[in-house]
């Protein structure tokens, strides 16, 4: 029986004249935290784009739990959370709407939204991953600080993921605690059985989070190995290649 | 209806608990409104002949006046609630009317009198469903900004309501329609105030209790964050334009039922009255918050300054200077709230 939660075949991207991606090979098993890396323009966007299904590949395929994920709607049925970088989150409605935006817990023939159920549920998924800056689940999200709103959608990619989910620089802009409290959140996310993928800078952060390093140049993997005895200059090195 | 509060907010532990609630309630919007028109009705009460302003006749007339405007005023505030506007409303109002007013004066004695106020009644409603619909698909689906798109609508419905009726007003209408239904009362309250109010609490349940509130809302607060989730915002976009302009047909039917003949050239800035009511009433341009009590208080506050100052002697070009002035006030008091979003 197999672990891998993806796999990624021989897959290959094209933007007119432009190639961002050629023959990527990529598998990822459960509870793994893969980190992505790569210098600006690399591929990372565009290989996360195919991965979260907003952007099929050209070549190639992208498989979850043995089944070809190539749409946003096949992501969410194949159990794949997604963490933007602008975090998707809606200002106005509160912390447990936010949480079950597009899932609402409905009851009854009119299909009428269980509030009550929703918020208890939110506290629950939020106390699951050991985060307590998220106290009141009624708070709208506008009010919430730049770390909160991370930690929240961190949260949520990971109620609603059964497979795998990925990160777009889940560290940028935030505090050196509250960078603590989501990279404990992605440690229980894995912990709990989910396949990882993070793009970050955060280079440092990421040697200590990931099991392994995926690098990309060029629009290929140039290094998919242990983080093990790197550090963050061999990291750039094979990052920029012989660009430096 | 109330605005949603951080509960951290409902337990500052320096303010005794009544006079904390009292603050609470007293920075609701819509309550601010109602403070306000206790003021007007009581000054127009005082200042008025008789105390005409508050006679049987004239409480009926604004009620008539309210029926038709809340129903625009609610459309307006669920479009705003999602980021859109629809300044069409008017001229769909007119066109359904239009339309509506046709088949019933060209159906009347070929079936039942009832049969004929139903036919009229669906036409006034399709017109407004139709329109809608293609509001919603230029807006969701071609990407053009609600505003220009509606500004090329209410052209549109002018024009083929001009075109339709030679510029002249249908008259002849079935005796039943006001007879049956425009000129209805129970008790005081007028037949088509209570349509009105039934159908704004069927729509108020349906926003507040079922996902498609949340889902609008999420549209206004963040529409690429509402895609990014699953929200098919294209058709929720398509409805919400259903659900305002086929309001502005049945304000268009009420219309005819309360004057038995069309107005084609008495309603092109409801949909001005409607958006500043909803404004007034705190529901955001921008969307991601809307106020229902705040847009029905709201626009009963214009109705109130209208009726009053004819009572009063005084002109009624008064009354746009002073809901011009509410709603500059109402607008700078949200942005020196801006930092406290919520939906209601």
């Amino acid at each position: 029986m197999t672990t891998d939660v993806l796999e990624i075949r021989d897959v290959g991207k094209s933007f007119g004249a432009v190639t961002a991606l050629r023959e990527v090979n990529l598998t990822v098993r459960k509870g793994e935290i893969i980190a992505l890396l790569g210098d600006n323009g690399a591929g990372k966007s565009t290989l996360m784009n195919i991965i979260c299904g907003s952007n099929p590949p050209d070549r190639g395929a992208v498989m979850v739990d043995g089944q070809r994920l190539d749409s946003v709607d096949a992501a969410q049925r194949l159990g794949v959370g997604v963490v933007y970088q602008d975090l998707a989150l809606a200002p106005h409605l509160d912390l447990a709407e936010n949480m079950f935006l597009g899932n609402e817990i409905t009851t009854g023939p009119f299909k009428m939204l269980d509030r009550a159920r929703m918020r208890r549920e939110a506290e629950e998924a939020i106390q699951g991953l050991g985060i307590s800056t998220l106290k009141d689940v009624r708070l709208p999200v506008g009010r919430l600080s730049g770390g909160q709103r991370q930690v929240l959608a961190v949260a949520r990619a990971i109620k609603w993921a059964s497979q795998l989910i990925l990160l777009d620089e889940p560290t940028a802009a935030l505090g050196p605690k509250q960078v603590d409290i989501v990279l404990d959140s992605i440690r229980t996310a894995a912990a709990q059985g989910l396949g990882v993928i993070l793009v970050s800078h955060d280079i440092p952060n990421v040697l200590k989070l990931a099991d392994r390093i995926v690098i990309l140049r060029h629009g290929t993997i140039v290094a998919d190995r242990s983080p093990e005895g790197m550090t963050v200059s061999d990291v750039m090195t094979v990052m920029v290649g012989d660009d430096a | 209806m109330t605005t949603t509060l951080a509960r951290e907010e409902t337990q500052a532990p320096s303010m005794p608990t009544g006079l904390h609630q009292l603050k609470k309630i007293l920075s609701i919007r819509a309550v601010q409104i109602i403070l306000v028109e206790i003021v007007v009705i009581a000054f127009f009460f005082a200042m008025s002949p008789e105390g005409a302003f508050l006679n049987a006749a004239n409480v009926r007339g604004m009620l008539l006046t309210a029926s038709q405007v809340l129903l625009l005023a609610i459309g307006q505030a669920i479009l705003m609630s999602a980021g859109k506007i629809d300044i069409s409303q008017g001229a769909v109002l007119i066109l359904a009317s239009v339309a509506s007013g046709q088949v019933m004066v060209a159906l009347q004695g070929s079936m039942s009198p009832a049969a004929t106020l139903i036919v009229g009644l669906a036409v006034a409603l399709l017109i407004g469903a139709v329109l809608g619909a293609a509001i919603g698909i230029l807006v969701g689906v071609v990407g053009i900004n609600s505003l220009v798109a509606t500004l090329g609508m209410l052209s549109i419905a002018t024009g083929v309501a001009q075109v339709a009726t030679g510029g002249v007003n249908i008259f002849g209408m079935p005796g039943e329609l006001s007879d049956w239904f425009g000129s209805v009362r129970f008790g005081a309250i007028p037949l088509p105030v209570i349509l009105s109010l039934a159908v704004i609490g069927v729509i108020w349940a349906v926003y507040r209790l079922t996902p498609w509130g949340t889902h609008t809302l999420a549209t206004g607060s963040n529409a690429l964050a509402a895609r990014r989730v699953g929200i098919k915002t294209v058709r929720n976009t398509i409805g919400i334009f259903i659900v305002s302009s086929t309001l502005a047909g049945l304000a268009g039917y009420i219309d005819l039922a309360r004057y038995s003949t069309t107005n084609i050239s008495g309603h092109l800035n409801d949909s001005m009255a409607a958006i500043a009511a909803a404004l007034i009433g705190g529901t955001a341009l921008t969307g991601g918050r809307i106020s229902f009590l705040g847009a029905i208080v709201g626009a009963l506050l214009a109705i109130l300054l209208q009726s009053g100052l004819v009572i009063i002697n005084l002109s009624p070009f008064y009354q746009t200077i002073a809901v011009g002035a509410m709603l500059l006030i109402a607008v700078s008091l949200d942005n020196a709230n801006r930092e406290r979003p919520g939906s209601s």
